[in-house]
């Protein structure tokens, strides 16, 4: 129906198999239990032609009995085992039991013989009832219930056989065994035209069922919205169902394959995921359809059983496009990103040359290096001199950001004690620390600390570190600096009793350009300082890390993964007593 | 005894009278071009016992008029020493490898500045 085929039949079961493997769970999961004897019209069925069967010996039992006198006991025995197993088979109304349904056979087995070898066995009227297990075990229409029920038939047969034989039984007289002839032939024809009627419109109904969902199945195929079809590894179409996306309808996919309905530049990359399909039982790729040139296809491939192939095809133009925005904005925001980080580069460049007159005419006056000038104008040029060296300082920050920002910055890693950078970074500071009234430890370890880094990189994050630890710091206040080697890690932890930070600005802080506070309570400064911690420390592969209460203090910590030996740290090793033992 | 030369090569005005007046102040006599080409036939006709070199030159590079410099047999003697605004990783490094003497960075120490010329013209 609504697939496309190659002009033969389409091999859908294998579709079938591999796209929808749940139709069976599905359908049993819907229908009501088998087991349900009230729902079950097979077993209704069975249960009326039993109880027909009964009330069919009955009658004959009761008509016998009423016109005919002198009717012999054995036929009357005969009658009643015929009546019984039609009876007891309505026990499956409550419990319908596949034991219960065996012994509902093996009393027709019973009954048909017992009935048989009363009645004159084979020769007798009743001798058609060794085939009553037979009967009713079609009409349960289970396969091995026909299978017990013609043994039982046998049986039964060969019983009668006997009884015949050993001359243990005799037929009735003529009107009964008219009565009876009539019966047990009448009954078992009935029973068994009732029971294949019943199996065989069962057969008929499964049938429709199946040809049903499988015609479900195929509409449900043919109106997804992609098409999906089976292919051999050379990109051979077999079949196709749903629909086609534009440039690729199933006539192209059939004549050409799969590989000729693409654009040239693109069937390597189709014949690649093919094969790859092929091997590794999977692949997608994306392609443009040699009859539409402005769109894009994309095709999922897997692997079937049979080595064929099943694949997906749908029209992925949208996405594509959406993709093709997407990588364009990123390059645009790589671009401007570069672009701000040489723009930074060269601004730096061109505000250090003026500073080289700033700094270098203030540096000869406060010096007096060609004679003496009044003191007030040394002081001047002093002031300026220290203006010049902090602008530049800000500038140098910038510099580094826009390097670091350009992945321009190269580590120059050298050997070195990391004490060094520390103590030259602490006796930087402390002249200004004294002067703003705040007291400045530094905790740094008795040997030396070999690392392998940056030393300029070092020394600029205890310098940032310390310059900010400063400006938030009131007077009266305390900064610890404190460094120590734990295995190959180095720990520099700058602690301040300053101002401390918010935890909403804890949040932005690190990042360039961003200073905790308002505008008005920023101190000066551009806000690089610990963007450049936090880029040096992640250039030598380690992390920063800030702890802060607002009011009441902050500590920076960084982690570098840089020690190669500590002297100290390998003697501690060395010695490490247990807890009990000190005591 | 004659006094030392020094030549300048130097594009920034200010920092070119920065430069002269130390040297000035120091007794040294100064020759000053702004471009790098002329920098090479005033360091063949006057000689100087020391060439500053701007390295951002205007029109050429001041490592290139340095690579010029230290190809000529009768010039390589002169030691260069490069004076520049660029503070990159890997500056000096470019800069001594171009054949500069050493390495000045902008913006000037006064006291280092003087030291470093001071060791190349005894």
């Amino acid at each position: 129906m609504g697939g496309y085929h190659p002009g033969s039949t389409p091999r859908i079961r294998a579709i079938l198999k591999v796209t929808l493997p749940a139709p069976q769970e599905a359908s049993s999961a819907a229908a009501p239990p088998a087991r349900d004897a009230a729902r079950d019209p097979g077993l209704e069925a069975a249960l009326i032609q039993n109880l027909a069967w009964s009330a069919a010996v009955c009658l004959t039992l009761g008509a016998i009995l009423w016109l005919i006198p002198g009717v012999p006991l054995a036929v009357v025995l005969a009658l009643v085992l015929g009546a019984a197993p039609g009876l007891l088979a309505q026990l499956l109304r409550w419990r319908d039991r596949e034991g219960l349904r065996l012994m509902v056979i093996a009393a027709w087995a019973l009954a048909g013989a017992g009935a048989a070898s009363l009645t004159g066995g084979v020769a007798g009227p009743l001798a058609a009832w060794v085939a009553a297990p037979l009967a009713c075990a079609i009409a349960f229409d289970r396969r091995k219930a026909v299978s017990g029920g013609a043994a039982l038939s046998i049986v039964a047969l060969a019983v009668s056989l006997w009884a015949t034989l050993a001359a243990k039984t005799q037929a009735p007289a003529a009107p009964v065994s008219i009565w009876l002839g009539v019966l047990g032939i009448g009954s078992v024809t009935a029973s068994f035209a009732a029971a294949l009627t019943v199996v065989l419109r069962r057969r008929a109904d499964r049938t429709d069922i199946a040809e049903a969902s499988l015609g479900r199945l195929e509409s449900l195929l043919a109106e997804q919205p992609h098409l999906i079809m089976t292919l051999d590894t050379a990109g051979k179409v077999a079949s196709a169902f749903g629909a086609a996306p534009q440039g690729l309808p199933p006539e192209i996919l059939f004549s050409q394959g799969l590989i000729g309905a693409a654009h040239h530049p693109d069937r390597p990359a189709l014949q690649t995921a093919i094969l790859r399909a092929a091997t590794h039982g999977e692949a997608e790729v994306s392609f443009t359809p040699r009859a539409a040139l402005d769109r894009q296809a994309a095709i999922s491939l897997r692997r079937l059983d049979d080595g064929r192939l099943i694949g997906v095809l749908r029209d992925a133009s949208v996405q594509h496009a959406r993709e093709a925005a997407l990588d364009a904005a990123r390059a645009e925001a790589e671009a401007l990103n570069a672009g701000k980080s040489r723009f930074l580069a060269n601004m730096s460049h061109e505000l250090r040359t003026p500073l080289n007159a700033v700094i270098g005419f203030s540096d000869i006056m406060r010096q007096r290096l060609f004679g003496p000038i009044p003191d007030r104008y040394a002081e001047y040029a002093q002031l300026i001199h220290e203006s010049g060296g902090h602008l530049l300082d800000l500038i140098n920050d910038v510099l580094d950001m826009a390097k670091i920002e350009a992945e321009r910055y190269e580590l120059h890693k050298e050997v070195f004690d990391a004490r060094d950078p520390v103590s030259a970074a602490l006796r930087l500071v402390r002249l200004q620390a004294h002067e703003a009234d705040i007291a400045l430890r530094g905790v740094l370890p008795t040997e030396a600390v070999s690392i392998d880094a940056d030393r300029r990189a070092l020394k600029q994050i205890v310098l940032n570190l310390l310059s900010n630890a400063l400006k938030f710091t009131p007077a009266g206040g305390q900064i610890t600096v404190s460094l120590m080697a734990q295995g190959e890690m180095l720990e520099l932890v700058v602690a301040d009793t300053g101002v401390g930070l918010a935890p909403e600005d804890l949040q932005r802080i690190g990042r360039p350009f961003e200073q905790a506070g308002d505008a008005g309570s920023r101190a000066l400064g551009t806000g690089l300082g610990l963007s450049l911690v936090r880029a040096f420390a992640q250039l030598h592969g380690g992390e920063m890390t800030i702890e802060s209460t607002l009011g009441e203090g902050t500590a920076v910590t960084v982690r570098l993964p840089v020690v190669i030996g500590s002297e100290n740290g390998g003697r501690q090793g060395a010695q490490i007593i247990p807890l009990d033992a000190r005591r | 005894m004659m006094s030392k030369k020094v030549l300048i090569v130097e594009d920034n005005e200010l920092n070119m009278k920065l430069f002269h007046d130390l040297l000035d102040a120091q007794g040294y006599e100064t020759l000053q071009t702004r471009e790098g080409l002329q920098a090479l036939a005033l360091a063949r006709t006057h000689r100087p016992d020391l060439i500053l070199m701007d390295i951002q030159l205007p029109e050429i590079s001041g490592l290139e008029v340095t690579k010029w410099l230290k190809e000529d047999d009768d010039l390589s003697h002169i030691p260069v020493v490069a004076v520049t605004a660029f503070a990159m990783k890997g500056d000096e490094e470019r800069i001594r490898d171009g054949g500069c003497e050493a390495y000045i960075s902008k913006p000037i120490s006064v006291s280092h500045f003087l030291d470093t010329v001071r060791r190349y013209l005894g």
